[in-house]
């Protein structure tokens, strides 16, 4: 998991850091410039020291020149000095040496060679002779020299009687009095040491095996983690003889700067630490100030997320800025509740009408059945709602959906629940109360339900279709019910009945049902031969030739055998794949027409046709790509459509009908009689043929009503100008009683059943045979 | 072969000299003999053979054998004007006197510790008290214990002496007997009163008989400085 800072400790880190940085600098920035002021302070004050001991010398040697020469001019000295009587002269000097405070007076000779001393028992080794020797040479001049282990300002001076006779030399003892009046003066310790490094005196209070150049120039002391120098020394050579180097060293002692330095940096690094700890502190305080309705809000979106909306109202404490952030989250969590309940209504309902829609519905009857109460599930739907829509427009529709949605909620009875579904489809939840009666229950809805409806100051009169199913005979679950309920529906609407009920079983034959169209769907895609055609002959009474046959479907299913064409073509009209049946029987007829008429048979074929093939915008083209394909003329084709499909009143189907009956086709009215057709419509529908149903036929040698009817539907038909088909006919007597009415042509067993297409052309050839 | 140091005349015996740097002291010696043979010529130079002029240069004769030199019994006057002994540098016989008038309105105390004559005479003005007569040879450096800048030399020889001229020159009439001379100078380096012995045998001739001798000298003290003036 990536590692994440807090804002908290951000902030505190920020405050903390910054501090932390600006301290360093600041200590940074004043050790730096104290070190270098310090530095500078005693670079300046070596350098007033070195100054101040030159100008010590200077006027040492100014003092000493001018006692020395007040002592050489005096007579007496010069006298003793002549009388060359030693023990006078030692007197001598130690007297007027007092005089003058001198610690130390030689007398040589002008060659350098000591004559007298001081000092007692006092000698030159040659080196001091050498040294004395250059003093010499510089009369009047202090040099510094050890003798005897004592350093010495001299100075020497030529005794002169009136010429020179003698050198006075003349020196001071440079002793610890004097490095303390120089340290005194300077501020500084001062040390001199010898050529070999030894101390001579010094102004700093240390044994002399301790105190050495190295010692001065090396010394540390312990800092920290590591160590600083002890002291800032200079020295430089004095200005003496060469043969015995002495070296001067001016020392500041660093500890006391060290100590003042030390307590700046410590006071600034306490003061930094306070500083730093109320920056700790006060951020502290600010970032949990910063944070707190943070966390808050972080806690209020997690209870957005899981859809819990409360209001929180901003602490009065808060900034401005967190108060409107309080808000604006208040607001959106407000509105985003408002969003979800509407977001959740339009998922739950049925947006035209406010009924649950089915997904919810669905879920409403799971929740709602329980067991030991009986409930009926009705499914309605509006009888010729497409023509209400049609007609009145697609507002008034809605609203007629909406009005009668209103009327189901006014029905407002304990635990009655309803929904709509797509289009016109309503479900309605009915409790049943003390095992009242089912039909009774269903009548009463209904009734209501029937009552006009008034929709845009138009008295509607729906009607219709309803489907029942009842909990819990009829399945014990949500999902069956509601399943069983459409199903009874679907069958209300097919078998054209008010209110149906669900049977037992009929879901189990939908099913199979289902497994037919599937069959029958993969055998036109396969056209294998299990879809082939029977043709039965027609006779014409008038010519007594065969000059017409009837197409029709036969299909043997490779396991389920021969299947009955009332039945999988009721399915294909049922699921719409009739279209591409009757597009394979056109094609496959008009196929044989073409190989019948190839070996000179020239005969007209009738093709069974239904209501939704007419109605089929694509219908017409696929009929005249087929002519075309296998080169028929229209004439040579008959068109049966079913007396009830005609009537269906489709405006498009009929004007489909003209046209087709311009291009040539035969239009036929097949089944007529069983129907509801009225004559005058007939007489608007472009028909060339009436087809009499069978059930008048079958029988009209022994049923004088039936020949009543056949007799005057002939006469009618012939009167409208349309020639009359009889089909059914199973007897010479009935086929007798039908030449005598004038009827055009005769279908039947009589003449022969429906075969295939090799079985009739052999049937052909020998009927002209027997009947020539 | 007798070598006459007559006098050392000075003109205006007494008499306050005018400040000349030097007075002109004429010394003559006298060859009695042999006057017209050649001459020994001794030439002082200081070490830059510069000609090194009121030099002495002393004849030191085989066996020590001295000159019978008649002494003049009148002083030598060694004068002393401005703060200056005048003249500052005197040759004498063994055995002169030489008297220290103080021709200045101030007092001098003049004295020697000189081996050849110590003396002292105390803050005087005017005569001085007595001539101070020299009895031993050697040099005698005279001072003033108040003035120290004053600073007068007086030679006492022993036998013939003379002086240096400006070129640095002094002839002496050549005598067999005379083996060794002396050279001293007022400003001489060496020691005020030593006198520096020269082995004529040992020495290299140049030209017609003539000794080169240098000799090495201080530079002179600078005068009427503002310290002399005390």
């Amino acid at each position: 998991m990536k590692h994440q800072t807090s804002l908290r400790q951000g902030i505190v880190l920020l405050c903390t850091g910054l501090v932390l940085v600006t301290s360093v600098v600041i200590q940074g920035l004043s050790w730096w410039s104290s070190s270098q002021l310090n530095k500078k302070q005693l670079d300046e004050s070596i350098d007033n020291a070195q100054n101040v001991f030159e100008q010590y010398t200077k006027e040492k040697e100014k003092l000493l020149t001018t006692a020395a020469r007040v002592l050489t001019a005096d007579f007496g000295f010069k006298q003793a000095v002549t009388t060359k009587d030693a023990e006078t002269i030692a007197s001598v000097l130690l007297n007027h040496g007092q005089r003058i405070d001198a610690d130390l007076m030689l007398l040589t000779d002008l060659q350098g060679q000591l004559i007298s001393s001081s000092l007692s028992e006092f000698d030159l080794d040659s080196t001091q002779s050498a040294s004395l020797n250059i003093l010499l040479t510089e009369p009047g001049k202090t040099h510094f020299m050890l003798l005897q282990n004592t350093l010495y300002q001299l100075l020497a001076l030529s005794v002169n009687a009136p010429r020179p006779v003698a050198y006075a030399i003349i020196g001071f003892k440079i002793n610890s009095d004097v490095a303390d009046e120089l340290k005194g003066l300077t501020g500084l310790d001062i040390s001199f040491f010898n050529g070999m490094g030894s101390v001579i005196t010094s102004s700093i209070n240390l044994t002399d095996d301790k105190l050495t150049p190295y010692y001065l120039t090396s010394k540390t002391l312990p800092w920290l983690f590591s160590s600083r120098p002890a002291f800032d020394s200079r020295q430089f050579e004095l200005e003496t003889t060469k043969i015995n180097p002495i070296r001067l060293f001016l020392t500041a002692d660093l500890s006391s700067t060290y100590e003042q330095h030390d307590r700046l940096l410590s006071s600034i690094m306490v003061i930094a630490s306070l500083i730093m700890l109320v920056a700790i502190v006060l951020s502290g305080l600010f970032a949990k100030n910063l944070t707190k309705p943070l966390y808050q809000l972080i806690d209020l979106s997690r209870a957005f997320s899981k859809g819990q909306y409360a209001n929180i109202v901003a602490d009065k404490k808060m900034s401005q800025e967190i108060s409107t952030l309080f808000d604006a989250f208040s607001e959106m969590g407000n509105s985003i509740d408002a969003r979800e309940q509407k977001i959740l209504y339009q998922s739950q309902h049925d947006t035209l009408t406010g009924l649950y829609n089915r997904h919810t519905f669905r879920q409403v009857i799971s929740k709602t059945l329980t067991s030991g109460q009986q409930y009926l599930l009705i499914a309605i739907n509006i009888r010729g709602f497409s023509n209400l829509n049609d007609i009145l427009g697609i507002q008034v529709g809605d609203r007629c959906l909406q009005a009668l949605a209103q009327r189901l909620i006014d029905i407002n009875k304990d635990g009655w629940q309803h929904a709509r579904l797509d289009g016109d489809v309503f479900l309605s939840l009915i409790p049943l109360i003390d095992n009242e009666h089912v039909d009774r229950c269903v009548q009463d809805f209904m009734t209501i339900l029937a009552k006009p409806l008034n929709v845009n100051s138009l008295l509607l009169n729906l009607k219709f279709w309803a489907g029942i199913a009842i909990y819990p005979q009829d399945g014990d679950d949500s999902d069956t019910i509601f399943r069983r309920a459409m199903i009874a529906l679907d069958y209300a609407e097919k078998d054209n009945k008010p209110i149906r009920y669900y049977h037992a079983g009929e879901e189990e034959a939908r099913h199979q049902h289902l497994s037919i169209i599937e069959a029958l769907r993969r055998a036109l895609t396969l056209d294998d031969g299990q879809l082939y055609m029977n043709y039965q002959p027609k006779l014409n009474l008038k010519t007594g030739k065969i000059d017409k046959v009837e197409a029709l479907i036969r299909w043997k299913h490779p396991e389920l055998g021969f299947i009955s064409p009332e039945i999988f073509i009721s399915y294909a009209e049922q699921t719409g794949i009739i279209f591409d049946l009757t597009a394979w029987v056109i094609d496959t007829v008009l196929k044989q027409l073409s190989d019948w008429q190839q070996k000179g048979i020239f005969i007209d074929a009738a093709i069974n046709i239904s209501a939704q093939d007419i109605s089929h915008p694509d219908f017409h083209m696929n009929l005249q790509k087929s002519t075309i394909k296998h080169q028929i003329s229209p004439e040579y084709i008959t068109l049966e459509v079913t007396e009830r499909d005609l009537m269906q009143d489709e405006v498009q189907a009929i004007a489909l009908l003209i046209e087709l009956k311009e291009k040539g086709y035969t239009i036929s009215v097949d089944d007529y009689g069983i129907g509801q057709s009225s004559l005058a419509k007939l007489k608007q529908l472009p028909v060339d043929e009436l087809k009499i149903d069978k059930s008048f036929i079958m029988e009209l040698n022994s049923s004088e009503s039936d020949q009543i009817i056949v007799s005057s539907t002939i006469s009618l038909g012939h009167r409208l100008g349309l020639s009359v088909v009889a089909e059914g006919l199973e007897n010479k007597e009935s086929l007798d009683i039908l030449n005598t009415m004038g009827c055009d042509h005769i279908q039947g067993y009589f003449l022969s059943r429906p075969m295939t297409s090799e079985a009739f052309i052999e049937w052909l050839g020998s009927y002209y045979q027997k009947n020539v | 072969m007798i070598l006459n140091i007559n006098s050392i005349a000075i003109n205006n015996k007494w008499s306050v000299l005018p400040r000349a740097k030097l007075a002109v002291i004429v010394a003559t010696v006298l060859f009695n003999q042999l006057a017209q043979a050649i001459p020994i010529v001794i030439q002082v130079n200081d070490i830059n053979a510069q000609p090194l002029n009121r030099a002495v240069v002393e004849v030191i004769r085989q066996n020590n054998t001295l000159d019978s030199i008649a002494v003049s019994l009148e002083p030598i006057v060694m004068d002393q004007v401005n703060k200056h002994f005048l003249p500052d540098l005197i040759l004498i016989k063994q055995g002169q006197s030489v008297v220290f008038p103080n021709s200045d309105n101030i007092r001098h105390h003049v004295y020697s510790f000189s081996k050849a004559k110590t003396f002292e005479l105390k803050l005087y003005a005017g005569k001085a008290k007595s001539p101070i007569e020299f009895e031993t040879n050697g040099v005698v450096i005279v001072g003033c214990n108040i003035h120290d800048s004053m600073v007068g030399s007086i030679y006492v020889a022993q036998s013939s002496a003379m002086i240096t001229n400006e070129n640095g020159k002094v002839m002496l009439d050549f005598d067999p007997k005379i083996d060794k001379i002396s050279v001293w100078h007022p400003l001489q380096k060496d020691s005020p009163e030593a006198r520096k012995i020269v082995d004529l045998r040992d020495s290299q001739l140049t030209g017609s008989k003539e000794y080169v001798i240098s000799i090495d000298i201080n530079e002179p003290a600078p005068r009427d400085t503002f310290r002399d003036t005390f």
